[in-house]
């Protein structure tokens, strides 16, 4: 059977930084919850409209991480893409990248698992290669979210979230993959979404004439039930697939989680048991990216060189509250 | 007679030994030491007329309760989250949160809530309840159920509920090394620690036990 390896990571973040420390609440009250750990840990984060479209982003790192590891565009077979907030409601980006970067020889993927989705996309990447059904494969990640949402940003509750995108690429070779755990909890299904703001006392749907903009009503109850979820779950997935590869925490190298706030962060570490130096975070500087916290976070920690040859990599996530968990325990090539 | 032996058939070559077989592991007491007089001194010498709390109750409170009710029946009634307030002495006002996660008030301690949620495996016919005090970030106060058809058990119909706690070290006072979730808790000096009350936690769930047999064997036998 072909191994899939990882080759490289990079990231492309939008160089447009709101600092976090001098923003002031415009017209709105901080109330309690607005105060909950839920809502902390970032200084700074980057926006990215409406300088860059989705497909802007997604195409730079793309362009970017060809360049970086020198791989000819027409190479690539599949390019799979997850975008938080796509730049028309229908279609997905995914042939826009595809067409930018000039991968006339690739067929696209939009795939979506929430904040999981870098996680799923590189389980799926890896079982296309395993199969013989590709050979080299780009994965994409899209956050341009906030930036588009003047009304969400005055909220504090949004003052964790930025913008950015990733690449990753995969080829035939040694495969990477030494574990992964995937579940689907829709029992959880509608804890956490985005839908239009509530108008004149009626909340519309997202289709429906005179809807208001997309948000995220909060309440505390949401919270809670989101914190308890996040803490269960995510520790959970991570020690099952460190039992599914036959490792102990004390094996990991390095452990990168989702990046949604610095409660979350450090809860994670303490009940996962792996704790500084051996993990990494970019929550401060770029907030939560949704789906692409993680391969953000793994770029940067690679271009800090925090990742060496043989290191063991674990990766842990959950998505919408908790409607979906993920890990991976990758051995870096 | 139903086998549910859903992993296998076994092999013992797939048995897990992780690296040592059981005769290398140090401290082990089985017959292949020890002769028949050898272990019957040590189970006399092991059994006591009586016991001490501590020795009882220190680690784990365990109870076992026959009900007069088909174990279905006792499974479904303990996986509804909702029963806990018919059944318990004092968890009431039970909402749901979203998620699966439940919040209630605790009438046993002064302005407490508690958080809760109901894991029910039908298979096999067990009903956890992981729940907390105050938070619902670490559900650590963790209840464990399970219902077992009394047929093959005690050979007469109905139901064994097996219930065991175990005791988590944020019981304890003098365990510090906690979150502050935890720490402020138990700092309040308005009502009692929930880990204050651990030394009557067999006498309070056998209370419980009886409520839920009570209300149980009443419906089975009007319903």
């Amino acid at each position: 059977m072909p191994g899939a390896q990882i080759v490289d990571v990079v990231s492309f973040m939008p160089e447009r930084v709101v600092d976090n420390t001098k923003l002031a609440l415009d017209g709105e009250d901080e109330n309690e919850l607005d105060k909950n750990a839920f809502f902390k840990g970032v200084k700074e984060r980057r926006f990215a409209s409406p300088e860059y479209q989705s497909s802007d982003l997604g195409s730079k790192a793309l362009k970017l991480l060809l360049e970086r590891t020198g791989t000819k565009p027409e190479v690539l077979d599949l390019i799979l893409c997850s975008c938080m907030f796509s730049d028309y409601f229908w279609p997905g980006i995914g042939p826009a990248i595809q067409y930018r970067v000039g991968a006339s020889k690739a067929t696209i993927l939009n795939l979506d698992t929430g904040c999981s989705s870098y996680l799923s996309m590189l389980n799926t990447a890896r079982a296309f290669i395993e199969s013989g059904i590709y050979k080299t494969i780009a994965i994409v990640t899209v956050t341009n979210f906030i930036s588009r949402l003047p009304e969400f940003q005055k909220s504090k509750k949004s003052w964790v979230l930025g913008d950015g995108a990733s690449a990753t690429l995969l080829v035939e070779g040694k495969s990477s993959f030494v574990a992964s755990y995937e579940r689907s909890h829709g029992e959880h299904y509608g804890l956490f979404v985005f839908q239009p703001d509530i108008v004149d006392g009626q909340g519309l749907n997202y289709w429906e004439r005179g809807c208001g903009p997309i948000t995220v009503n909060f309440s505390p109850d949401m919270v809670t039930a989101i914190r308890s979820n996040a803490l269960e779950l995510v520790p959970d997935a991570v020690s099952k697939c460190l039992f599914k590869a036959g490792l102990s925490t004390d094996d990991v190298s390095l452990l990168i989680t989702h990046q949604p706030n610095a409660f979350f962060i450090k809860e994670w570490r303490s009940r996962i048991g792996i704790g500084e130096p051996r993990v990494h975070d970019t929550l401060e500087c770029y907030g939560n990216l949704f789906q692409g916290s993680i391969p953000v976070t793994l770029a940067d920690a690679i271009e800090k060189n925090k990742v060496q040859a043989g290191d063991l990599l674990t990766l842990g996530t959950f998505s919408n509250g908790g409607d979906f968990v993920s890990s991976m325990v990758l051995r870096w090539a | 007679m139903l086998v549910r032996d859903s992993l296998g058939p076994w092999s013992k070559d797939s048995i897990v030994v992780n690296g040592t077989k059981s005769g290398e592991i140090p401290g082990l007491y089985t017959c292949e030491d020890h002769d028949i007089p050898d272990v019957m001194a040590k189970l006399e010498e092991m059994t006591k007329e009586t016991y001490s709390h501590e020795e009882i109750f220190g680690n784990y409170s365990h109870l076992g309760e026959y009900i007069h009710c088909p174990v279905d029946m006792a499974f479904e009634y303990a996986a509804n989250v909702y029963s806990l307030e018919e059944w318990t002495f004092s968890l009431r006002s039970v909402k749901h949160l979203g998620g699966g996660l439940y919040k209630g008030i605790e009438y046993l301690a002064k302005d407490t809530s508690i958080y809760v949620r109901a894991e029910a495996y039908r298979d096999c016919r067990v009903v956890d309840y992981p729940c907390a005090w105050d938070q619902g970030d670490e559900l650590w106060m963790r209840y464990h159920f399970r219902f077992v058809d009394a047929m093959p058990t005690l050979r007469k119909p109905g139901t064994v509920m097996l219930w065991t706690n175990c005791k988590h070290p944020y019981y304890d006072r003098s365990v510090t090394n906690v979150p502050n979730y935890i720490s402020d808790a138990r700092e309040r000096t308005d009502r009692n620690w929930v880990g204050d009350i651990w030394p009557y936690f067999d006498a309070i769930h056998r209370i419980e036990a009886m409520n839920l047999k009570a209300i149980l064997e009443y419906r089975f036998a009007n319903g």
